[in-house]
């Protein structure tokens, strides 16, 4: 609206700071805002609030691991501006016309610019991913990118193998998932290499990614020749980034992703791969380190060694899992399973830790089989009964009685003397439907390594009954 | 004498003490309206009689229970129209803004609102503010109500012809370069701009946001004072709005000015200066030392660079600050336009006059690549020296007094045609927005042909109540300022 | 310097205003006449000074992150020239082909 103010949101300074931080660039101590001036629908003033000659923080860096190597990618610039609107599409926008959304005018962002550093899409690819990691644990974004939470603006240009000089680059915006970065970057890598093979010459200009029809068109006439007359904002003043801001800052910011997947390896001995995946969001890693925790308290001096790596599958495969099939958060889960149970602020985190976490050790201890832990963990999750007692309400205890599970074992190989022949002719696989059948007749509850062995056992007996 | 032709002082006093109603001030201000707005033209809305006339009469109910605080409960006021009212069109006396209604009111009026003053109407000014003498208007020429055939000034002509005129005791304007001294000089009446900062942008529709402020007319300093005091101090909705608290500008109504160090600076009485102006300023110095100041010549030397850097930036940051108007959101959009591009360019082609064209594209070529430096950031720099300039001069003085233009209230038509004679006639006042300084202009006797002079009172950052002192004290030994005649 | 026609041409692209011919012309020469008085800046020593873009020595200014008021989309539109729904209507951005 014409007469309409900026106020700069304190919070969104605190996150670039935090970003920065996190990717080790040099912070300015003081930093100002410029206008950016250009012609479109969807920036409602005709300029763009960004940072120019003053950006918040400049020469930052982000190393990512990548088959075995490391590449180190420079960040350029990281500063603050306000996003513009978006085109929408309905059925009324036909192709006459544009729809323009602006309800996200003004909001403030973060960008952070990197310098040329990747050389094919895998690299971007991983840095991207690297990234998102890093901005969703400091809590900058959801990163969810269909949301817009999380944008990337890709710069690409090719040059002839053996080439020295950089080729003239083109931008491609609207870049909605990380698939289509990928298929963007293929579409205009092959597009450039295909002018530049024929002669021609790659124009420096702004690409708009056609998702639908998964092709790169041009986005601002050229006419408008840009020029973006930057200058300083007059309706903003400075502001200072001063070393109390820094620390408190640096306070609250949580362990970034790197970090906490070398300290897992390193603390708990698990494999790489499963500090990957617990570190991917900072409610995961702390259900994981908390259930921990609580496992070796219960088992005291009986503990393997092999116990974080036992937590890092029941986290990674059984929880998640139960996660992924009721389609909720582990927030949601945490907070259900905290409602249950006392209402003591300290149990909120550690509900959900402490009930995994005695899940494990009776699993560890043999008191209840695979199966039944499963099964018991599913309840454990869904009922306030201590974990112990729901053993004995779902009659889950592992049927370590060996006399009874052997006459088990006999019914049997009695009720399927087909199987039995057909096993004994070298069908050995079957031993596998058999222990099924005992655990089905268990309901589960048979240790399945205490059937299978009284199984050969019985099986080895010839056919003798 | 009639209720429209009292000052705001006489408003004031009558109604605490009850001579008059806000309903019967009200009524003879719309009266005066009707009878010689169509001679002078000031209004682009006059709002409907009967809403205006039930909000007075409220403000009186709310006097009688004893609810009635501050100096503007019941007073009407008329709001320039680049001001933002919430369901009042606000034009900015532009075709690209004819029919803009604003959702929303700006801080300024709001406060206005909060102290129960009467929104009257809004008034005409050059298109966005720019201009001189209200010629760029869209919609009309607002007449000087000393003699028809001249300008009122600008760009807040209306509102200075309006309270000139006795339509309206009370008007806010805006100053960029002069906008509110200028007008104020020519028509005879007091206008007050603050330090930057003091009072809110929220709502004032832009046009070079490093140099607007709001400001405010009156046909005595007292009222210009008042509503002053009324619409600042911080806003959070304004970055630039300053911290400081704001103390009483209205202050006390002493004549005696023992102690107070008058400059006067040479550079403001040069060449170009009428002699008629400069005799009438020069009388009011004398009266000033009168009443005990001492009076001491000073020295502005970067003055005449004052035009050509206000221009320079003036105009960049209104490039961008017009960039909006492109047809989508608001305002004129062409019916012509085949494309995008078009939409764009006939639709800002057809909604702004020949000076806002003029100001788009001199900011723009001085903001584009390869003439930043040479232009718009020397322009800064050259702001730099002459705000250091005032920073000495006010080492020794409190007040700088000069005239406020180098001439009185020119023809119509003599230099609307000649943009640079027209920039010329700022002279006086911009240096003041480049350097961030509260000023007033107070008028000081007519000249050889019977119009209006205005004296320029000049001060230092967030020293307005000193600025109010001695235009006060001026305007008390001066004696009254008498009513254009003849209206 | 002078500026010439191709020189407002392009100044106007950047701005987005047209011009007839005549204006044009017109405006060539009435630039001129005003950058010739910007020209005088050049007389002013300004090495090593620094430039004020902003008068209020004030820094640090910052809003909460909480929602402030906000307009309805209905008031937020009423002015538009031509809307659907809670959108602005314009002519196509993308080029249609």
């Amino acid at each position: 609206m014409p007469g309409a103010l900026p106020v700069l949101n304190e919070a969104v300074v605190d996150l670039a700071v935090a970003v920065a931080l996190a990717l080790d660039a040099s912070i300015a101590e003081k930093a100002g805002f410029a206008r950016k001036n250009y012609f479109y629908p969807d920036l409602p003033k005709g300029y763009q609030i960004t940072q120019h000659a003053e950006p918040l923080a400049r020469d930052g860096h982000l190393d990512i691991e990548l088959e075995g190597r490391t590449l180190r990618v420079g960040i350029r610039q990281i500063h603050i501006e306000e996003d513009a609107g978006k085109s929408v599409h309905s059925e009324h926008s036909d192709s006459d016309s544009s729809l323009i959304d602006m309800n996200r005018c003004g909001v403030p962002l973060v960008e952070i610019v990197t310098h040329p550093d990747l050389r094919d899409i895998d690299e971007a690819d991983a840095f991207l991913n690297e990234l998102r990691r890093i901005l969703v644990c400091l809590g900058v974004t959801t990163g969810e990118m269909h949301e817009g939470s999380l944008r990337f603006d890709t710069n690409i240009s090719v040059r002839p193998r053996g080439a020295t000089e950089m080729g003239a680059r083109t931008e491609i915006k609207n870049l909605n998932s990380f698939r289509a970065v990928r298929k963007a970057l293929a579409y205009e890598a092959d597009r450039q290499s295909r002018v530049l093979r024929d002669g021609g010459k790659v124009v420096h200009e702004t690409l708009l990614w056609d998702e639908s029809r998964e092709r790169a068109v041009p986005m601002r006439s050229k006419e408008g020749a840009s020029d973006y007359r930057y200058f300083p904002e007059p309706d903003l003043v400075d502001f200072e980034i001063d070393a109390r801001r820094l620390d408190r800052v640096r306070e609250s910011m949580p362990e970034l992703p790197d970090a906490a997947r070398r300290r897992l390896v390193e603390v708990y001995a698990i494999p790489e791969y499963d500090a990957f995946v617990l570190t991917a969001e900072s409610s995961m890693l702390r259900v994981y380190e908390s259930t921990v925790d609580a496992l070796l308290k219960r088992l005291g001096p009986d503990a393997s060694p092999g116990a974080a790596k036992t937590v890092s599958n029941w986290v990674m495969v059984v929880l998640a899992g139960h996660l992924h099939e009721r389609g909720i958060t582990l927030a949601e889960l945490s907070a259900r399973v905290a409602s249950r149970g006392p209402t003591d602020r300290q149990d909120l985190a550690f509900a959900l830790p402490s009930r995994l976490a005695e899940v494990i050790a009776l699993r560890l201890r043999g008191e209840v089989s695979e199966p039944a832990a499963r099964r018991l963990f599913e309840a454990a999750m869904e009922s306030d009964e201590p974990v112990d007692e729901l053993v004995e309400t779902l009659d889950l205890g592992t049927l370590s009685d060996e006399d009874a599970l052997r006459s088990l074992v006999r019914e049997v190989l009695a009720a399927h003397p087909d199987e039995v022949a057909r096993y004994r002719a070298g069908t050995t696989k079957l031993i596998r439907f058999f222990v099924g059948q005992v655990l089905g007749r268990t309901g589960g509850k048979a240790d399945p390594e205490l059937a299978t062995r009284i199984l050969l056992e019985e099986l080895g007996h010839g056919g003798t009954t | 004498m009639k209720l429209y032709e009292l000052t705001f002082s006489q408003i004031r006093a009558g109604l605490v003490e009850g001579d008059f109603s806000s309903r019967e001030l009200s009524e003879s201000v719309l009266d005066r309206i009707e009878r010689v707005e169509p001679a002078v033209s000031a209004f682009v809305t006059v709002r409907d009689r009967g809403e205006i006339l039930a909000e007075a009469a409220a403000t009186d109910a709310r006097r009688a229970a004893g609810r009635c605080r501050g100096a503007l409960c019941g007073v009407p006021v008329a709001v320039k129209d680049n001001i933002s009212t919430r369901g009042l069109a606000t034009t900015c006396g532009s075709r690209m803004l004819e029919g803009y209604v604003p959702p929303y009111d700006a801080t300024a009026v709001s406060r206005l609102r909060d102290a129960g003053a009467i929104i009257v109407g809004k008034t005409n000014m050059d298109e966005f503010a720019m201009g001189s003498s209200n010629e760029n208007s869209a919609f009309r020429s607002t007449r000087n109500p000393w003699d028809a055939g001249r300008v009122p000034g600008g760009s807040s002509g209306g509102s200075a012809a309006a309270v000139a005129a006795g339509e309206v005791p009370l008007a806010l304007g805006s100053d960029t370069g002069g906008s509110v001294r200028q007008p104020a000089g020519f028509c005879g009446v007091v206008g007050a701009k603050p330090t930057y900062g003091r009072v809110s942008r929220y709502g004032l529709v832009a046009f070079a946001s490093s140099l607007d402020q709001i400001g405010t007319m009156s046909r005595d300093v007292e009222g210009a004072a008042a509503l002053l005091e009324a619409i600042a101090g911080e806003d959070p909705r304004d970055s630039t709005t300053a911290a400081e608290p704001v103390p009483s500008f209205v202050g006390d109504a002493g004549i005696d000015l023992t102690g107070v160090a008058v400059g006067v600076p040479d550079e403001y009485f040069s060449d170009g200066l009428d002699p008629s102006v400069a005799e009438k300023v020069r009388d009011a110095v004398e009266i000033i030392r009168s009443l005990g100041a001492k009076v001491q010549t000073v020295s502005i030397p970067n003055l005449r660079f004052g035009i050509a850097a206000y221009y320079l930036v003036a105009d960049a940051e209104a490039s961008a600050n017009l960039a909006r108007y492109d047809g989508v959101k608001y305002g004129h959009r062409s019916d012509h336009a085949e494309d995008l591009d078009g939409l764009y360019r006939m639709s800002r082609s057809e909604g702004f006059g020949a000076e806002v064209k003029r100001r788009i594209m001199l900011g723009t070529y001085a903001l584009s690549a390869g003439y930043y430096d040479q232009y718009y950031l020397k322009a800064q720099k050259v702001r730099t020296l002459l705000a250091r300039d005032f920073e000495k001069a006010f080492e020794s003085v409190d007040v700088l007094l000069a005239p406020t233009s180098p001439t009185t209230a020119f023809a119509l038509g003599e230099r609307v045609h000649d943009p640079v004679s027209m920039y010329l006639s700022d002279v006086y006042t911009v240096p003041v927005n480049l350097a961030g300084l509260p000023a007033l202009s107070v008028p000081c006797g007519l000249s050889a042909s019977g119009l209006p002079v205005g004296l320029q009172v000049v001060v230092d950052k967030f020293r307005e109540p000193v600025m109010f002192r001695v235009a006060r004290a001026y305007e008390r030994a001066a004696g009254a300022f008498p009513a254009p005649p003849g209206l | 310097m002078a500026v010439e026609r191709g020189d407002v041409e392009h100044v106007a692209t950047l701005a987005r205003l047209a011009f007839t011919e005549e204006e044009l012309v017109a405006f060539t020469s009435e630039m001129n006449g005003i950058l010739a008085l910007f020209e005088e800046l050049r007389e002013v020593d300004t090495d090593g000074v620094e430039p004020v873009f902003r008068v209020l020595r004030r820094r640090n200014v910052f809003r909460g992150d909480e929602p402030g008021e906000m307009l309805p989309p209905d008031e937020a539109l009423a002015n538009a020239p031509d809307r659907h729904e809670d959108t602005f209507r314009v002519p196509a951005v993308l080029p249609n082909d």
